[in-house]
């Protein structure tokens, strides 16, 4: 664990394999760590086809594959190890995992963004007898059944929208502050006759016997409802929790705080893509990337003077 | 004899990973039964709810649930598999 890398990028997807592709081709010692898999978000995406230079599209998958080869063309190295903890030790930033620790003059932090859980009683033990994340995973099994769509964004009225194609009813919960927004479709869901807006409620409970078969809500009163599936549909916040422990500077919603060189508030520490807050695509996070590396090279750079 | 269920859909975008990772794996071993059974059909919904399974991607080790929902590991359906061999 002696060596001391220039730059170590945490997270494997497009910011931190853009990161890693612009480090690494101007020749900075460049380790990309990820506690899961190399490519991130975009390896859920069935297809993408929106991504600048791939006019006919490609997976989500084969696109982050050609991101590393071309990082690793350039001599990034590649860790799947779950970071842990960060610190900045005397100039030395070091990182920590279950297998060790490894020291950089620098990091960039792109550890991007998840959907949390609702974290009721009931979740865990029907995930997938009822209880799901993802409508067009799902959907087809609720043909003609009772669901709840539980989360104010603008995915989960698509998803409410979507699944009152096929489904008896839908109960679209969006929490206590109602929908985040006034998304464009809002008006349609509140006049599809499938869709029953149920404004000013928590979910407070899932339950059933083997399978869902109600959720109780808490509001200005009690509910119960009889549904088949409930389908929770948060907005994605980032993954951060390690970072504030490093004195790293978040906003009220979780979001790693920038300047426009991707600058965090510790020096030698940059933070790219999602984890930022700066927009859900996979071209933003590549292009915060790539700024980020070019302020790490500065900085590396600036060590040396 | 092993036999491994893998229910998907076409169009869920999780799936081909987990397409990968499970296809992957079963192929290591000269032994074990491989199906993969498509929700968006009548007989593969049929087939998932007769089980209580209600989500995809999802990994049936002869006949039992063993694995819902993503994400979930190489290790884990490795894990599966050992299992349902030593039984």
């Amino acid at each position: 664990m002696d060596t001391v890398y220039d730059v170590i990028v945490i997270g494997g997807g497009p910011a931190g394999l853009s990161a890693g592709l612009y480090t690494a081709r101007h020749g900075l010692k460049t380790l990309v760590m990820d506690g899961k898999k190399i490519g991130g978000k975009p390896l859920e995406a069935h297809w993408v086809e929106n991504y600048p230079g791939f006019p006919e599209g490609l997976t989500g998958a084969g696109l982050m594959r050609q991101f590393e080869t071309q990082a690793a063309r350039f001599g990034a190295e590649f860790k799947i190890e779950s970071v842990i903890a960060i610190g900045d030790v005397g100039g030395v930033k070091m990182v920590s995992t279950r297998h060790g620790y490894y020291q950089a003059r620098s990091l960039i932090i792109a550890t991007g963004a998840q959907r949390p859980r609702l974290s009721v009683p009931g979740e865990g033990k029907f995930k997938g007898r009822g209880v799901s994340y993802c409508a067009i995973c799902d959907g087809p099994f609720f043909k003609g059944k009772r669901v709840a769509v539980i989360g104010s964004g603008h995915e989960a009225v698509e998803d409410a929208m979507r699944l009152a194609d096929a489904s008896s009813i839908v109960y679209a919960i969006p929490g206590y502050k109602g929908y985040s927004e006034e998304y464009p479709d809002l008006k349609r869901l509140r006049s599809n006759p499938r869709i029953e807006v149920l404004a000013g409620y928590n979910v407070v409970e899932i339950g059933g016997d083997g399978t869902v078969s109600y959720v109780k809500l808490e509001g200005e009163s009690e509910m119960r409802l009889d549904v088949d599936g409930v389908f929770i549909i948060l907005e994605h916040v980032p993954t951060t929790s390690i970072l504030s422990d490093a004195g790293i500077e978040s906003d009220e919603g979780g979001c790693i705080v920038v300047d426009r060189y991707q600058q965090t508030n510790i020096p030698g520490i940059f933070a790219a893509g999602d984890c930022t807050c700066s927009g859900t695509q996979i071209v933003t996070a590549a292009g915060d990337g790539g700024r980020a590396a070019l302020s790490a090279l500065r900085y590396v750079r600036s060590l040396e003077e | 004899m092993v036999k491994v269920e893998y229910y998907y859909s076409p169009i869920c975008p999780y799936c081909p990973v987990a397409q990968r990772m499970v296809s992957e794996v079963v192929g290591r071993y000269g032994d074990v039964e491989y199906e993969e059974v498509n929700t968006y059909t009548e007989e593969g919904i049929r087939r998932g709810l007769a089980l209580n399974l209600m989500a995809v991607p999802a990994v049936v080790v002869n006949g039992v649930i063993k694995l819902i929902g993503f994400p979930f590991e190489v290790e884990d359906v490795v894990n599966c598999i050992e299992e349902a061999r030593r039984a």
